[in-house]
């Protein structure tokens, strides 16, 4: 089963995840603090992060740039997930690091086949 | 039109299988939404009723393909939707002088003449009711919903009426077509 960690403190999105993985091979652990990242990175060993750029205060690709810029974390795969589908906010994303960027709303099927083409690229580097 | 080509989809799946034996296929219209994970669009924007019009117009304008933004209270409970229309009017307020609202003839005199009486208006002001279904409901009943309430769009909520998602008319039209005329 492979570990999918969510950072996005809005609970429908986490409902929402929870929904498009049913029943797929991933499991689904979802923080809403991204202070408790470098825990949950620890605890949990995720093969994807999906981050939310926006997490209240918090920005989210200060976050991204934080788990690239850590060599424990930085080889796993982070996709963005926002709101924003700007190429601007997209070239951000891309600049702090981040492997694939999800735009909200989002269709399941595209979902997991970018989570898993990126833990594939992962497994295959 | 739509029974019609259920019934030919079901004609022509319902006796594929292996080792000879008859396998009975489900036929799209009666496919659960939630077996469709490539109709279904996950964790649209939404706002609540106090947030101003521009928070609306960034909800939508994040996601233009739904046609409306749908209205949730605090804990993700549909209320209902502000629609394409709605917002209409309201924006030509807020951006084209008085002068030039007649050129647009096709807005709504009313909705003009509500938008240049109020203030700037809130989600809960433009709001109006949506439709809802579960994603265990099937593909078949979504569509009817939408065509008989004329409707682009269908949310779909959780047992608790809390937003999931929505899914379109066209994009499961466009579906069900490409089973029914391959």
């Amino acid at each position: 089963m492979l570990q999918i960690l969510l950072v996005d403190d809005e609970p429908r999105v986490a409902r929402a995840l929870e929904f498009a993985l049913k029943g797929s091979e991933m499991a689904l652990t979802s923080i809403s603090d991204p202070d408790l990242l470098e825990d949950s990175l620890l605890t949990v060993h995720p093969d994807a992060v999906l981050l939310d750029i926006g997490i209240g205060a918090h920005d989210g690709l200060a976050v991204c740039k934080r788990i690239k810029q850590d060599s424990r974390f930085a080889g796993i795969p982070v996709l963005l997930l926002s709101g924003q589908t700007g190429a601007d906010t997209k070239a951000a994303g891309f600049a702090a690091g981040a492997d694939d960027f999800v735009a909200k709303p989002f269709a399941p099927t595209e979902l997991i086949a970018r989570v898993q083409t990126q833990i594939a690229r992962r497994t295959s580097a | 039109m739509l029974a019609n080509g259920a019934e030919r989809s079901r004609d022509t799946t319902s006796e594929s299988g292996t080792g000879g034996g008859r396998q009975k296929v489900v036929p799209a219209w009666q496919r659960p939404v939630e077996q469709c994970p490539h109709l279904i669009h996950l964790a649209p924007p939404a706002v609540q009723p106090p947030d101003p019009l521009q928070t609306v117009v960034a909800a939508f304008a994040s996601d233009p393909g739904a046609r409306l933004v749908f209205v949730t209270d605090a804990d993700d409970h549909l209320l209902g939707a502000v629609t394409e229309r709605r917002l209409d009017a309201d924006l030509v307020r807020q951006v084209l002088p008085q002068p030039l609202w007649p050129a647009l003839g096709e807005l709504d005199t009313r909705d003009l003449m509500r938008a240049a009486q109020g203030k700037v208006p809130t989600a809960g002001a433009l709001m109006t009711l949506c439709i809802s279904a579960s994603p265990e409901g099937s593909l078949g009943d979504a569509a009817i919903t939408m065509i008989r309430e004329s409707q682009p769009v269908l949310a779909l909520v959780d047992d608790a009426q809390r937003l999931l998602g929505y899914v379109s008319l066209f994009e499961i039209l466009t579906d069900l077509l490409r089973e029914t005329h391959p």
